[in-house]
């Protein structure tokens, strides 16, 4: 009864902090204030995000699965985070890696799909198998974990997102958010907590990606001035050119045996974290029948990587113009990967940002314990004063005629954000017509990201023109677009069909949950039972909070009709009746609507307290919801 | 409810940004959905509602531009999609930008044209002001008329002062 295990009441459940990383992930959680990574039984915390799957369909994922990277490399699947919410004709999946790929088929979603031992998996699916793997962990070390703040480059685009969200949920995780990755470095070192303004680069330089952002922090508010980077280069870099070095000084020329080859890059990662704190190493190669051993000075290291280091300084100095910054008004760099350990990079970062830069915490360490903090504002126990706010990363448009780009909702609006836009039919008697959303920053729709069509049907017959429908954009707090259409005619909610352009769909990652319990249908009776009674009790407790404190705020009878709805909800957990549970729990919630919404003025009337904007006027009391706002401002805009 | 009421700001065309800022993060911190993580759904969707509202208030009325669309509605007057400057200005602007284009090309200063651009931007400014942040709201017409002409000519103007910005 594993699932009954992960819901257990008894044991409090503790939100965690996830780094997805392309080459290594992460879990970390906050115990007693401090953000904690937790270790495996070697006291690492590191799990190589590798995972290798065997032919007779045993999955093994981390350290051990590297083993096998030799002996099946393209059954052995690594950097899978490059794929995530990629298709078939990205320039990503063709770049040679020796995977085998599922050719497309008719009516599929467009997503990756590697061919290992005859079976497909898609990116999501491997992904899923390293958060299964840092929950397990997690798990053994808390008990239970409640939800998870999870990592994303801060330039993931929806599709992206939404990969990443579908894996979380394939793993049996609640994402709790989506944080971008130099924001949770900020938050590591006390930004946005302890701090609350600043502009600062956040250098990322991992194993075989750079990243470099600059964010400013603003009360609590974070945005992505600029990101830059280069998706190709890291650590691995530094290793082959020593490897090379190496080789060559021992006499060895190209091309060189596997195994030479392979022996000199493990040998090459040695000598480059003995140099980290050393001013020299001395190397050996085992080259067929021969030994070679030779001496290599952190002087002469520093020669053969500086030009890999150098690779990163144009993306750091367009990212600060970008950013419209220079590099003394920064108030700091951070630094995250391992391979910014290397003392070079250090010099060099230091030179380029004229910043001495933040390496108090673990470079590799420092983005799940940002992600942690974020859990614990999210989910812990702890009141905390901080609120991070991010900004949408690429603006969101629809294609219009001749493939331009409309923009519907710009670049850095702080999120989360709605936008209506009013479409009208182009022809006489359509009934519906065709929507495509994109992503980016281009003017044509084609050099930007498709993220997915919708379809509007059922519109009444009439000339063109006359059939007048508002379609809104509301981007969540996880950056991710939902959208909905009203027909302004007859005020009834459209039907939007999605269809994504790349990336799984909803009964896509039902069906490989479905596909991952023996017992399916029992099994999903039992967890839906329990996620029901879980999700009842916290608006049972949750509403009994709000009476506490603001219950002055109902009268009579509607403080009955609450209570009313409180006992029969409690009636229904009590008897195990999933259906009632449910029903019921819709009734709380539509009960506890009055009482939510004067809560939420009263909560911004204490809000305007204490300080004064010259002659305020207008009542909030009057506040609506985003809806009404925006049918007015289209309204007005109509008229 | 407009920007300004949801922000509860007066509606004037001249404010102080920062303190308007200080306003919507002091109401952020209050409706923002993270506060309400561990509360009911309903709360939750009320609080995402406000803190969307609140998102979009705040960028209407921090850009001067959208700050005059959302002063001309609320006012009863809203610009037209369709409206176009008059022909005068619009070949003054014309006249700018070739102006600009053949200081830039020549390696000469472009900064007096620049400042002529800004100059009549402050004139439009001022109409504005003097519409927008007396005692009355809404303006009385003759008033309203002349803000809205200066909201028109500022759409040309604003454009054209941020392209020369950008190069």
């Amino acid at each position: 009864m594993g699932l009954l295990q992960i819901f257990d009441p008894s044991a409090k459940p503790t939100p965690v902090g996830i780094d997805l990383g392309t080459t290594n992930s992460l879990v970390a959680w906050v115990s007693d204030g401090e953000p904690t990574s937790i270790l495996d039984c070697d006291d690492d915390p590191i799990v190589p995000s590798v995972v290798a799957f065997l032919p007779d369909g045993q999955t093994i994922v981390g350290k051990e699965a590297l083993a096998y990277l030799y002996s099946q490399p393209s059954e052995t699947i690594v950097s899978v985070k490059r794929y995530m919410g990629r298709g078939h004709n990205d320039a990503e999946t063709a770049r040679e890696r020796g995977y085998h790929f599922a050719p497309m088929r008719e009516g599929q979603a467009n997503v990756v799909r590697f061919v290992v031992h005859g079976r497909e998996v898609t990116p999501v699916e491997v992904s899923s198998l390293i958060l299964k793997e840092l929950k397990r962990r997690a798990e053994e070390k808390l008990g239970s974990v409640s939800g998870a703040v999870i990592t994303v480059p801060a330039y993931f685009d929806d599709a992206q997102r939404q990969a990443t969200k579908d894996a979380a949920r394939l793993a049996g995780l609640e994402v709790l958010r989506l944080v971008n990755e130099p924001t949770a470095a900020a938050l590591a070192y006390g930004i946005g907590t302890q701090r609350t303004r600043g502009t600062y680069a956040v250098y990322d330089l991992g194993g075989g990606t750079f990243d470099i952002t600059v964010l400013s922090l603003d009360d609590g508010v974070f945005q992505v001035r600029s990101t830059g980077g280069d998706s190709q280069l890291g650590g691995d870099d530094m290793d082959r050119a020593v490897a090379l070095a190496m080789l060559a000084q021992a006499g060895e020329t190209e091309p060189f045996s596997q195994a030479n080859w392979r022996a000199a890059m493990i040998e090459a990662r040695r000598v480059k974290h003995e140099l980290t704190d050393r001013p020299a190493s001395t190397f050996a190669l085992s080259l067929g029948q021969r030994e070679f051993a030779h001496e290599l000075t952190r002087e002469a290291f520093d020669a053969l990587i500086l030009p890999v280091v150098e690779r990163t300084g144009p993306a750091c100095r367009r990212a600060l113009k970008d950013a419209g910054i220079k590099p003394a008004e920064l108030d700091g760099v951070v630094l995250v990967g391992g391979s910014t350990r290397v003392p070079l990079v250090r010099a060099y970062v230091k030179k380029l940002f004229e910043h001495e830069p933040l390496t108090d915490i673990d470079p590799d360490q420092v983005v799940a314990l940002g992600a942690a903090v974020q859990a614990d504002i999210l989910g812990g126990t702890q009141q905390n004063d901080a609120l991070i706010v991010d900004v949408l990363p690429l603006s969101l448009g629809v294609e219009t005629m001749g493939g331009i780009v409309e923009k519907i909702i710009a670049r850095n609006s702080t999120i989360p954000c709605a936008r209506a836009q009013q479409f009208t039919t182009y022809a006489d008697g359509q009934t519906g017509f065709d929507i495509h959303v994109v992503q980016g920053e281009r003017e044509l729709a084609r050099d930007c990201r498709s993220l997915a069509r919708f379809t509007l049907r059922g519109l009444k017959a009439q000339t063109a023109g006359a059939a007048r429908l508002m379609v809104t954009f509301r981007v969540d707090e996880n950056a991710m677009l939902t959208v909905s259409a009203k027909d302004e005619a007859t005020g009834l909610e459209q039907s939007v069909e999605v269809v994504p352009s790349y990336g799984l769909s909803d009964e896509d990652v039902e069906q490989m949950l479905m596909d991952s319990y023996e017992h399916a249908e029992e099994d999903l009776k039992l967890r839906q039972l329990t996620e029901r009674i879980v999700e009842a009790e916290q608006v049972i407790s949750a509403t009994h909070k709000a009476l506490d404190k603001d219950g002055d705020l109902l009268d009579e009878d509607e403080r009955a009709e609450l209570d009313g709805a409180l006992r029969a909800l409690a009636d229904s957990i009590a008897s195990r009746d999933s259906e009632g549970i449910r029903l019921r729990t819709e009734a709380l919630d539509r009960a506890s609507v009055p009482l939510a919404e004067r809560r939420m003025n009263r909560a911004m009337r204490e809000a305007m307290k204490g300080r004064t904007v010259e002659s305020v006027e207008g009542d909030v009391a009057h506040a609506r919801g985003v809806d009404a706002h925006v049918s007015d401002h289209a309204q007005r805009r109509e008229s | 409810m407009d920007a300004f009421e949801t922000l509860g700001i007066a509606r004037t065309f001249a404010l102080n940004v920062k303190e308007v800022e200080q306003r919507f993060r002091d109401l952020s911190r209050a409706t923002h959905p993270d506060r309400f993580a561990d509360k009911s759904p309903a709360e939750r969707r009320a609080a995402a509602e406000r803190t969307v509202a609140l998102n979009e208030a705040f960028r209407a009325v921090r850009d001067p531009m959208t700050r005059v669309l959302a002063l001309l509605s609320a006012a009863g007057r809203p610009l037209e999609e369709t409206a176009r400057a008059e022909p005068a200005l619009l070949m003054e602007i014309m006249e700018l930008r070739e102006a600009v284009d053949d200081a830039r090309s020549q390696g000469r200063s472009a900064e007096a044209l620049v400042d002529r651009v800004a100059s009549r931007v402050a004139d439009e400014e001022s109409t504005l002001r003097e519409a927008f942040d007396g005692t009355a709201f809404p303006p009385e017409n003759s008033l309203l008329d002349r803000a809205y002409l200066a909201g028109v000519r500022l759409k040309y103007l604003y454009r054209l002062r941020d392209e020369l910005d950008e190069i």
